[in-house]
Formats: C-alpha cells, sequence, structure tokens
C-alpha cells in the first residue's frame, strides 16, 4: 500500500483508536490495551507537531501546546493524545489535543507520524514474489471500531506484482479489512514518506506492505 | 435586502449586460446535540452575503462578498461584469440565454411554529429526556440526541425584471444509542429526515 492509501484508512487510528475518550468509552482498539504490544514491532508512531515538513497550529482549542507524544512504539502501546476534560477522565497526561469545545468526539491527533522503515518502496517492491501494490483507497468507511474493521475502494492504479516487477494492472477491488490485524500483519515499512492532510489533520505516512491482506470483492473497471 | 438587490440590477442594466442576477442570502443555522447527558453541541450561525451573476457579450462572470453596502455592491457587480468580458473573450460559443418570463412573488415555508421562537431550554429539555429513556437500563453506554434548524431568507433580483423573495426554515432531529461490549453497536432513529418542529416536539 502506497502512503495515499495507508493514510485513507490511518485517519481513523487517530480518531478512533489513540482518542481518549474512544478509550474512556471503550470503543477503541487501545481501550484494556495500554501498554501491551498490540501492533507488528516494525511499527512506531509518533503523534509529532515539529516533525511535518510545514508548520501546524502548535496548540490546541483550549489554548494548550500540542505536546510530542509517542503512541506506539515497536508495536508497544505506549500512550494516547488527550484534551483536559478525557485527560482528567482517564488519568492520563494531558497532550493538548482537544477540538473546539463543546464537542462529544473527544482528543483527535493532529500530525500522526508513522516512522519509516530502511527500505525504499521500491526495493520493497523488488523483494515482492506475488502481491498487489496499491496506490489509493477511497469510500474508505469504518465498520467496526474496536478492531477497525474498514472497508474501502482501491483506485487510480492496482498493480500485480510477480517476481519482483509490476506486471500488470488489474481491475478495482474492495477490501474489508481490520486494520489492527492488517498493522501486526507487516512486512516492511518503507523509508521514504508523504504529507498526508486529511479533516484538519496532516499525517506522515510511508509505503507500508502487509500479509494476508482481505479483498474481499471485485469490480469490471 | 430590497436596496441592495434593486441598487445591483440598476448598475447592471445600466452596463447593458446581456443578463445579470443578484442573490442576497441570509442563513441562521442552530445545532443542538446532548451526549451522555451533557451538552456536545451549541451552535447559533447566521450568515449574510450576496452573490452576482452576469452574462456579457456571451460570456459569464461571478463576484460575491459578505459587506453589505451600496458600494460595496457596485465594486461587485463591476467586478463580475470585468470577468464575463474576459470569459466572453475566451469561449468558442457565445451563450445564449432560452427566454423565460419574469416573476414578482414571495413564498413562505407554511409552519405552525416558528421553530427559532421555541427557546434553547424547552429544546435541551427534550435532548436530554431522549438521552435519558435511551440511557435507563444501562445497555446503552453512548447516547446521542440532537436538533438542527435552518432558516433561509433569499431575495432574488435579476435584470429582465425578476424580484423574489423566500423564507424557506426547515427542522430535524433524531438519535442514536451505542451498545458497546466486545463489539460496538449503533442503532438511530431516524435517518437523518426533514421534519417540521411539532413532529420533534413528539419524537
Amino acid at each position: 500500500m502506497e502512503p495515499l492509501a495507508v493514510g485513507s484508512f490511518f485517519v481513523f487510528f487517530g480518531y478512533m483508536g489513540f482518542n481518549a475518550l474512544a478509550y474512556y468509552e471503550n470503543r477503541s482498539f487501545a481501550s484494556g490495551n495500554l501498554g501491551k504490544k498490540i501492533f507488528n514491532d516494525k511499527l512506531t508512531i509518533v503523534e509529532d507537531p515539529f516533525a511535518l515538513p510545514y508548520p501546524v497550529m502548535p496548540f490546541d482549542f483550549e489554548g494548550m501546546p500540542r505536546q510530542r507524544v509517542v503512541l506506539v512504539e515497536n508495536g508497544v502501546l505506549k500512550n494516547l493524545v488527550t484534551d483536559k476534560k478525557t485527560a482528567k477522565l482517564t488519568g492520563l497526561k494531558y497532550t493538548g489535543h482537544s477540538l473546539f469545545e463543546p464537542n462529544a468526539v473527544g482528543a483527535v491527533p493532529a500530525s500522526l507520524c508513522i516512522e519509516g522503515g530502511k527500505k525504499s518502496l521500491k526495493e520493497i517492491i523488488s523483494e515482492t514474489e506475488y502481491g498487489i501494490l496499491a496506490t489509493e483507497f477511497h469510500y474508505t468507511n469504518p465498520l467496526k471500531p474496536k478492531t477497525l474493521e474498514i472497508t474501502g475502494m482501491t483506485r487510480n492504479g492496482t498493480y500485480l506484482i510477480e517476481n519482483g516487477k509490476i506486471k500488470k494492472a488489474v481491475k478495482n477491488m474492495r477490501f474489508t479489512q481490520s486494520m489492527v490485524d492488517a498493522m501486526n500483519n507487516i512486512i516492511d515499512i518503507s523509508s521514504e514518506r508523504e504529507a498526508y492532510p486529511e479533516w484538519g489533520q496532516v499525517m506522515l505516512i510511508p509505503a507500508i506492505k502487509v500479509s494476508n491482506f482481505n479483498f474481499s470483492s471485485t469490480t469490471e473497471f | 435586502m430590497k436596496s441592495i438587490a434593486a441598487k445591483a440590477v440598476e448598475i447592471m442594466k445600466f452596463k447593458k449586460v446581456d443578463f445579470g442576477d443578484i442573490r442576497i442570502i441570509e442563513e441562521r443555522v442552530q445545532s443542538i446535540s446532548v451526549k451522555n447527558m451533557e451538552i456536545s453541541e451549541l451552535k447559533d450561525d447566521t450568515t449574510l452575503g450576496f452573490g452576482v451573476r452576469v452574462l456579457y457579450n456571451g460570456g459569464w462572470g461571478f463576484a460575491s462578498s459578505n459587506i453589505m453596502n451600496m458600494s460595496e455592491v457596485e465594486k461587485v457587480v463591476n467586478l463580475a461584469i470585468d470577468i464575463a468580458k474576459s470569459s466572453s473573450e475566451h469561449i468558442n460559443k457565445k451563450v445564449k440565454l432560452a427566454f423565460e418570463p419574469s416573476y414578482q412573488d414571495i413564498w413562505r415555508t407554511p409552519y405552525l411554529k416558528d421553530p427559532f421562537s421555541v427557546p434553547i431550554e424547552k429544546k435541551l429539555e427534550i435532548l436530554f429526556k431522549v438521552n435519558e429513556i435511551l440511557l435507563k437500563g444501562g445497555k446503552i453506554k453512548i447516547a446521542n440526541s440532537k436538533m438542527d434548524f435552518v432558516k433561509t431568507h433569499k431575495r432574488y433580483a435579476s435584470t429582465e425584471g425578476s424580484d423574489i423573495e423566500q423564507i424557506l426554515v426547515y427542522s430535524g432531529a433524531g438519535y442514536n444509542a451505542v451498545a458497546i461490549g466486545q463489539e460496538v453497536q449503533t442503532r438511530s432513529y431516524p435517518g437523518g429526515t426533514l421534519i417540521c418542529f411539532p413532529w420533534v416536539m413528539n419524537i
């Protein structure tokens, strides 16, 4: 999955996962799992407003400076983002991630950064014996909040990789996949990353190669 | 509104445009939500502005503003005309409008009660009551109830002589309940239907 494909579902990790209110309300993959290893050890995610290639709002809607927060380190769920209210509710550190008040959404990361790996996307493709290269997803929507089961379509180029080479274009497909599982099935993460803006936040996203990804149906186009 | 619309039409006619119109829209939107017996949204926004559309020598131009005075109307109309003149030089086929008679009319949404005349306290009372019912029994972990009200006051005037005023009102309300166990399930009612205020009271 290239960065544009990963970014389209990764926004839900922030909104429905690392959000301390979702955690408190027991509707996040984080609920009951803080401090546990729930992802592949290749995965490190940092909420880092200073890592982006251009400036973002340096404080939240309650006036608190946005903090750098290590959310996932080598697959271990370390921290969540909070606003004043959810910090109080959960006892977690107040990290400066409020939205405008009042709201029922909770605290949302503003600059999620997935740490890049060592190999380039080109190398990752060249090491793939048999696989699908998805450049972009769209109509990407969550089905189950706790496992982040998400469904969406491929678009703007989906390719078959055979023996390390892009062999041909394939028709678009729908995927239905628990992204918590997908982030456990990581094989490689690319060194190059792209800024991906979505819903008022900007993420820094690499390409990610995973195994056992579930494409649920095909199309005629 | 009336004088601004008249001024825009006067300038457009003086500048001999093929066709021109102005829409002035004032819109008030009120949104109120309650989640788990707490107010989660309480918004009452009003926006006001106008847009001018001009056909000049077969080319379209558009300009708009939210500053409501005569000198601004003149500026915006002239800008729309300049844009129309420029576009007329860059099109393959000049636009020609079909004949349409002019209308002078007013339309108001018929309603039994203006939803904006109902105090916010009354609306909140209903939303809290819905929350209370949903949360009864303890199986529902998250209850949301919501109301939206919109009132649009629109004035339209064209160089063809149309002068139409509309006052449009609509309301919507609904709620959802979220049960959380091993997984999360949401049920909601209704599916975002627009309904009038007495209906809101009955939900």
